[in-house]
């Protein structure tokens, strides 16, 4: 189980949908993820305003929050691979966060991406997402101190690293993306990252196998296995935390899927699926969590008894 | 009608001292009238007696001062133990020292009657053959029965049939499922840090902080769900009885029928992931759950 948690979806905004070239494009890319042996893989929708204005942007009804559609647009690759929705928000004003709840309903991984060092503290302390992302390319918003960071792990949130970053052609922001994630490595003390492609449409000969850029992370200076289970086990943590926050009541009693706890199979994806009336969330529709009753030890007391 | 004092009315016509709707009427006029028939005095009249809180406390406190006499050397220890004779937890009598005891007397039967199928196997291979169900051994008449617990089961079902009645929405059922009683719940262990638990199945008859106790059906489990081929029951599989789950590491799959009971009825499953359900049952109606790290969940 290969992760990837982070294939941009090429979509800007909440209202203009991308075009057909786009997602063809964007299949395109899942198809050569899947060749690469990935599995698991979330779309990355990022808004590109920051926090501020975007309050104003978020659509009131609820299924145009997600413009993710992914039983509707990526029907081919059911049982190819499974996909999830993920938001990256850009915040820099910490106190216009309160749009964060409306978007852990709706989004498989909710991630923040803090552009001040307020902002990252508050990601930290109050917010509940589950990947802190930063742009490598840029210089970090503050210097990373080992408390906040191993604070943020030890609740269950991971940083990311983007490996498409250290890829770059420009010679001056790859340097930038490789002491970023240095410092990164140094603060987190090679605990709960994270490592995914990061590739939007333009560069889509980015993506690298898990155990190439593996390679790539031991040159950068974390060990080998952490760096693969940055590919595996700790992304499968950062799926299964966004999923039992959708699917489960605060991780108590979750539905029951055959694929285990990250599983998305027997969830409504459809968010244009108006079947029940307006503005529900139709991932909480019991019709869609159903089965046929199997016969169980107690019934088959019953049926002794009658014969 | 009349309707003034109505329940005191009502009250009165039941009693036997009046004989119809006059003389109560009489009675309720007079009750608060210094004059009348009926005083504002409360009689209390001896009782035949029985033994009252003080006799019992002067004769036990009695009994243990001639014990006290008798072993006067160790007076001083002799207090102290008695006091704490008084707030014993462990006195036997005690309804959760019977239950422990209970359970765990009918845990050791249990592997005792495994151990004594197993020598007997030894000996003779073909002993079980012509039993078809362990319960007609006369060495097993003490375990208990998966069916006597069915009923149980049925109450249960109803009990949750009306705890999601309503509700279109799987977060209300969770939610409600979370603060609801598992007591006659049908459940399986799907996944268990501890690998000889995984698929085992029972009705719960108690739940505590650390442990479910279940009474799992003899030789009937998800081996019987495969078909085609005849399963293969452990010997501890076919004797069946009470089984102790740590929810520790450990979900447990239960179903709820969903709609009507007819013949191809609809279910819906759901988990519960045991770690996160560490509490007794009593304090978990009132607990407020959080969501924490999922280090220690595994998929």
């Amino acid at each position: 189980m290969i992760c990837d948690l982070n294939v941009v979806y090429p979509q800007e905004d909440f209202k203009s949908p991308p075009s057909g070239k786009d997602l063809t494009k964007l299949k395109a890319c899942l198809a050569v993820l899947e060749q690469l042996g990935y599995t698991h893989v979330a779309l990355n929708f990022e808004p590109q305003w920051s926090t501020g204005s975007i309050n104003k942007q978020i659509p009131t009804d609820i299924r145009l929050v997600n413009p993710i559609n992914i039983e509707r647009d990526f029907k081919e690759f059911e049982g190819r691979l499974k996909l999830y929705t993920r938001i990256t928000l850009k915040v820099d004003d910490p106190s216009q966060c309160q749009n964060i709840t409306r978007f852990q309903q709706v989004f498989d991984i909710v991630a923040v991406e803090p552009k001040t060092e307020r902002a990252l503290q508050l990601a930290i302390t109050n917010l509940e997402i589950d990947i802190v992302t930063f742009d490598y390319q840029e210089r970090l918003p503050c210097y990373l101190k080992h408390k906040t960071l191993c604070s943020a792990i030890d609740k269950g949130i991971h940083f990311e690293i983007k490996y498409s970053d250290i890829l770059e052609s420009n010679s001056h922001s790859r340097a930038q993306a490789i002491s970023n994630i240095k410092q990164l490595i140094r603060a987190s003390r090679s605990r709960g990252l994270v490592c995914s492609s990061g590739v939007s449409i333009p560069d889509i000969f980015r993506f690298r196998s898990s155990s190439d850029i593996a390679n790539l992370l031991e040159l950068i200076g974390l060990d080998h296995n952490r760096a693969n289970q940055s590919f595996k086990d700790w992304s499968l943590q950062v799926l299964l935390s966004g999923r039992l926050r959708i699917k489960s009541y605060k991780q108590v009693v979750t539905v029951s899927e055959e694929g285990g706890l990250v599983d998305n199979k027997m969830e409504n994806k459809d968010w244009n699926d108006t079947k029940n009336g307006s503005a529900v969330n139709i991932k909480m529709n019991v019709r869609s969590y159903l089965k046929v009753k199997k016969e169980n030890a107690v019934d088959r007391v019953k049926r002794r008894r009658t014969e | 009608m009349n309707r003034e004092n109505a329940i005191e009315r009502l009250l009165l016509s039941r009693c036997s001292q009046y004989h119809d709707d006059g003389e109560i009427l009489k009675t309720l006029e007079q009750r608060y009238s210094l004059a009348g028939a009926q005083k504002n005095y409360l009689v209390l009249e001896p009782t035949d007696g029985g033994t009252t809180r003080a006799e019992i406390e002067k004769s036990s406190h009695r009994r243990s001062k001639k014990r006290q006499s008798e072993f006067k050397i160790f007076g001083s220890l002799q207090t102290s133990s008695t006091e704490k004779a008084r707030e014993n937890k462990h006195h036997p009598l005690k309804t959760k020292n019977e239950f422990k005891r209970f359970i765990k007397s009918s845990l050791a039967l249990q592997a005792a009657v495994t151990r004594k199928i197993k020598r007997i196997l030894k000996k003779n291979p073909h002993y079980l053959d012509k039993v078809a169900d362990l319960a007609s051994l006369s060495m097993c008449k003490k375990i208990l029965k998966f069916e006597d617990f069915v009923e149980m089961n049925r109450l249960w079902n109803s009990y949750i049939q009306e705890v999601v009645k309503g509700t279109e929405n799987m977060m209300t059922i969770s939610t409600r499922l979370s603060t609801c009683e598992l007591i006659g719940a049908l459940i399986e262990v799907t996944h268990s840090g501890c690998v000889d638990n995984v698929g085992k199945q029972g009705i719960i008859i108690w739940e505590s902080q650390h442990n479910f106790a279940i009474v799992s059906p003899r030789s009937d489990n998800w081996k019987s769900e495969i078909g085609l081929l005849k399963p293969n029951y452990s010997i501890s599989e076919m004797v069946g009885g009470i089984k102790l789950i740590n929810k520790q590491d450990t979900r447990f799959k239960l179903s709820i029928d969903w709609g009507s009971s007819d013949e191809n009825s609809q279910v819906i499953d759901f988990e519960i992931i045991g770690d996160r359900l560490m509490v007794r049952s009593i304090d978990r109606a009132n607990k407020k759950f959080k969501n924490h790290s999922v280090k220690d969940i595994k998929l």
